[in-house]
C-alpha cells in the first residue's frame, strides 16, 4: 500500500535551471553505467581496443627503434661534425678519406679534437667454420668522440691488444660464438672477442665488430685472404695513405660549427662536413626511402586501428540499439542532441582510456622482450602521448554510427509498451 | 483560467500504403492552466496520437496546436525538443526507467538533461523522492523496486524540473488497482501543489474521479 505524504511536507519551490549550467557535463553516470551494464560485451570491446592500441604502439615503437638503430653510431658519437667524402650516401655507403687528411683537420683553428673512424666490410669465419658478413668499425679506444655502448675506459683499453674486437651480445649466435674469449678469423687474420656490448648493433646492418684503428686497417676486405692466412702478429700503425671512412670533429666552440663546416670543406677538398643532426637525417632519410618501412608499419598500424574502430563502433551501436527505449525517453523529454552525443562520446572515451592503459603496459613488456632479442622497440613518452590521442580519436570516430543512431531515435518509441 | 493547451481542428493521417489511417479527425480542444484532463477511449481511438501531437512528439497533418502561447506545429524538430525540455514532461506506460541507474539517478537525469548542476540536482531529487515516500529506495535499481515504486520514481522524474504540463500515457496500465489509484492520487496532489497542467491518456475508468474533466475520444473524434 502506498503512502501519500502530506502536502504540508512539500518542499520549498525549487528554482528553474539557470542559463549558465552545462548540460553536456551531466551524463557521466548514464554513460558509465550503460557501458558497464553488460560486462562481457564491454570486455570484448576492451580487448579490441587493447589489440589495436598495442599494435599501434608496437609498430610505432618498431619504427622509432628502426630509425634509431640505423643511426646508432651517430647517436653514440659526441662529434659536432662528421667529415666524409662528398659522395656520401649514408653512414655505411661512402667513399674513403685518407689518414693523412686527419692532420689537416687537426691543424684547423676551432678544432678541439679530430678522430678517425674506419668502417669496412669483412667476412667472418667462426671457430666452427661458419661464415658471416661483418662490418669492422675501427676507432680510437682512447678517443672521446666515439665510444660504442658507452663502455668504460678500462674496457676500451683492451682493444689495444692486436686482433681483438667487441661485439654486441645479440650477435653471438650470428658469429657462431659461445662467449668472450673465443676466436675466429676476419679476412684471414685472427680475431678474438674480448668484450660484449649492449645496444650497439643496428638491426639492418651486418654484425658490427668494434676494433682499434690498427686492427680495422689490418683486416683486408678480400675474401681471397682466407686462402692465404696471414701470420702477422701485430697490425701496423696507419700511414698517411691508408684509407679511413670518417673524421669526427669536436669543435672548441659549438656556436662556431657552421663556420667550421665551411673551413673543413675548404681545407680538405672533396669532402662534406655534416653536423651530427645532418648526418642523422641523411642516414635515417636513406633508410626510410630505401625500405619504405614507414609506409609498411603505418599500413599495419592502420589495419589495427580499423579493426579496433570497427569492434568499438559495433559494440557502441549494439549498446545504443539495446537501450533505444531509454534514448527515446531522453528524446521525448527533449534532451538536446549534444547531450545524447555526450553520452556516447563519454562511453567511447571510457573505452579508449581503459583500453589504453593495459595496452601501454603490454607494449612495454613486448618491447622489453624484443630488446633482449636485439630488436629495438622504442616507446618514448611522445610515442605514448601520440598513441593515446590516436586511441581517443579511434574510439570517438568509432562512436559516430552509434551517435547517428541515437539522434535518429523516434521519441515515440518511448511510449510503446 | 488561462488555456495552457489549445488544439484547433487537428488532423493526423498515417500513410499506410493504399489505405492511410486517419487517426485524428478535426480534434479541437482547450485545456486550462492547472487543469487535470483525462482523455479516455478504447484502444485505437487516437488517445496516444493526440498526446503525441499535443506534446510536440508528432507533427499533425492538419490543424494547429498552441502550448503556452507557442504554436508548436510551426517548430522544427530541434525547436520542439527545446520546447519539450523547457515546458513539458512525460510519464510513460512502462515507466521507462533506466535499468542501470538507481532511483535517484533516474530522477537526476531529467535535471541533467536540463543542465542542472550536481549538488542542486541531487538535493532537488532527494527532496522530491522523500516527498514521494521513497527515501529508502533512493539507491535501488529499478529491478529492485515494486511497480508502484517505479511509477512514483517516474512521477518524480516528470515533476522534478517543475514543468508547465505533464503528459501521462496509460500511467496505471502496468500497476495493480491499488497502486494505480495511489499513484494517480499522488500525481494529482503534486500537480495541484505546483499548478501543473496534467493530461492523462487512459482507458482506465477508475482514474476519472481524479480528473477535473474527462473527454472521450472515439475513432479519432472527441
Amino acid at each position: 500500500m502506498l503512502t501519500l505524504v502530506s502536502c504540508a511536507m512539500l518542499t520549498p519551490a525549487v528554482e528553474r535551471p539557470s542559463g549558465h549550467e552545462r548540460p553536456a557535463q551531466r551524463m557521466v553516470v548514464l554513460a558509465r553505467k550503460n557501458l558497464f551494464a553488460d560486462l562481457p560485451r564491454f570486455i570484448v570491446a576492451l580487448c579490441a581496443v587493447v589489440f589495436a592500441v598495442t599494435l599501434l604502439t608496437v609498430q610505432t615503437g618498431i619504427y622509432n627503434g628502426f630509425i634509431w638503430s640505423t643511426s646508432l653510431m651517430i647517436e653514440e658519437s659526441k662529434a659536432d661534425i662528421w667529415l666524409a667524402a662528398k659522395q656520401i650516401l649514408y653512414l655505411e655507403i661512402t667513399l674513403p678519406l685518407t689518414y693523412g687528411q686527419l692532420a689537416k683537420v687537426r691543424a684547423l683553428p676551432g678544432v678541439a679534437r679530430a678522430e678517425p673512424i674506419i668502417m669496412r666490410t669483412a667476412l667472418w669465419r667462426s671457430p666452427r667454420d661458419t661464415l658471416n658478413a661483418t662490418r669492422v668499425v675501427g676507432f680510437e679506444p682512447n678517443g672521446t668522440l666515439f665510444t660504442p655502448g658507452n663502455l668504460a675506459a678500462d674496457d676500451l683499453e683492451k682493444l689495444h691488444q692486436p686482433f681483438t674486437f667487441f661485439a654486441d651480445a645479440s650477435q653471438l649466435e650470428a658469429l657462431d660464438l659461445r662467449g668472450v674469449g673465443e676466436r675466429g678469423t676476419v679476412g684471414g687474420l685472427r680475431a678474438q672477442l674480448i668484450q660484449l656490448t649492449h645496444g650497439t648493433q643496428p638491426i639492418v646492418s651486418p654484425t658490427f665488430l668494434y676494433t682499434s684503428l690498427e686492427t680495422a686497417n689490418a683486416y683486408a676486405p678480400s675474401a681471397l685472404s682466407f686462402l692465404t692466412p696471414s701470420s702477422d702478429t701485430r697490425p701496423a700503425p696507419l700511414s698517411d695513405s691508408d684509407s679511413i671512412t670518417f673524421i669526427l670533429v669536436g669543435a672548441k666552440d659549438r656556436n662556431d660549427v657552421p663556420r667550421l663546416q665551411h673551413a673543413l670543406q675548404r681545407a680538405v677538398p672533396g669532402t662534406q662536413a655534416l653536423t651530427r643532426r645532418q648526418m642523422l637525417d641523411l642516414t635515417r632519410g636513406y633508410w626510410v626511402r630505401r625500405t619504405s618501412i614507414g609506409f609498411a608499419l603505418t599500413l599495419t598500424a592502420l589495419l589495427g586501428l580499423i579493426v579496433g574502430a570497427v569492434v568499438v563502433g559495433q559494440i557502441l551501436y549494439v549498446s545504443v540499439s539495446e537501450h533505444l527505449k531509454e534514448y527515446g525517453t531522453l528524446r521525448a523529454i527533449g534532451a538536446a542532441d549534444r547531450f545524447l552525443y555526450g553520452v556516447i562520446i563519454r562511453q567511447a572515451v571510457y573505452m579508449a582510456v581503459l583500453g589504453y592503459v593495459p595496452s601501454l603496459i603490454l607494449s612495454i613488456l613486448i618491447a622489453s622482450i624484443a630488446s633482449h632479442r636485439g630488436v629495438p622497440i622504442q616507446i618514448t613518452p611522445l610515442t605514448a602521448l601520440i598513441v593515446f590521442f590516436l586511441t581517443l580519436a579511434m574510439c570517438v570516430i568509432a562512436a559516430v554510427f552509434a551517435m547517428q543512431r541515437v539522434v535518429r531515435v523516434d521519441p515515440a518509441v518511448a511510449f510503446r509498451a | 483560467m488561462q488555456p495552457a493547451i489549445q488544439a484547433h481542428n487537428v488532423e493526423m493521417v498515417y500513410p499506410n500504403g493504399v489505405s492511410p489511417v486517419h487517426a485524428l479527425k478535426g480534434v479541437s480542444l482547450e485545456i486550462s492552466d492547472g487543469e487535470i484532463l483525462l482523455m479516455m477511449g478504447p484502444s485505437g481511438s487516437g488517445k496516444t496520437t493526440l498526446l503525441f501531437v499535443l506534446g510536440g512528439i508528432l507533427s499533425p497533418t492538419g490543424g494547429r496546436v498552441v502550448v503556452r502561447d507557442v504554436e508548436i506545429t510551426n517548430l522544427d524538430r530541434r525547436e520542439k525538443a527545446q520546447f519539450r525540455l523547457k515546458h513539458l514532461s512525460f510519464i510513460f506506460q512502462g515507466f521507462n526507467l533506466f535499468k542501470a541507474l538507481t532511483a535517484r539517478e533516474n530522477v537526476e537525469l531529467a535535471l541533467h538533461a536540463r543542465g542542472v548542476r550536481g549538488r542542486s540536482a541531487r538535493e532537488r531529487t532527494q527532496q522530491l523522492l522523500e516527498r514521494l515516500g521513497l527515501s529508502r529506495q533512493l539507491d535501488r535499481l529499478p529491478r529492485d523496486l515494486s511497480g508502484g515504486e517505479k511509477q512514483r520514481v517516474a512521477i518524480a522524474r516528470a515533476l522534478v524540473a517543475e514543468p508547465d504540463v505533464v503528459m501521462a500515457d496509460e500511467p496505471t496500465s502496468a500497476l495493480d488497482a491499488e497502486n494505480g489509484l495511489a499513484v494517480t492520487g499522488l500525481l494529482r496532489e503534486l500537480a495541484r501543489e505546483r499548478g501543473t497542467t496534467v493530461l492523462i491518456a487512459s482507458h482506465d475508468m477508475r482514474i476519472a474521479p481524479f480528473a477535473n474533466r474527462v473527454v472521450q475520444l472515439n475513432d479519432g473524434r472527441l
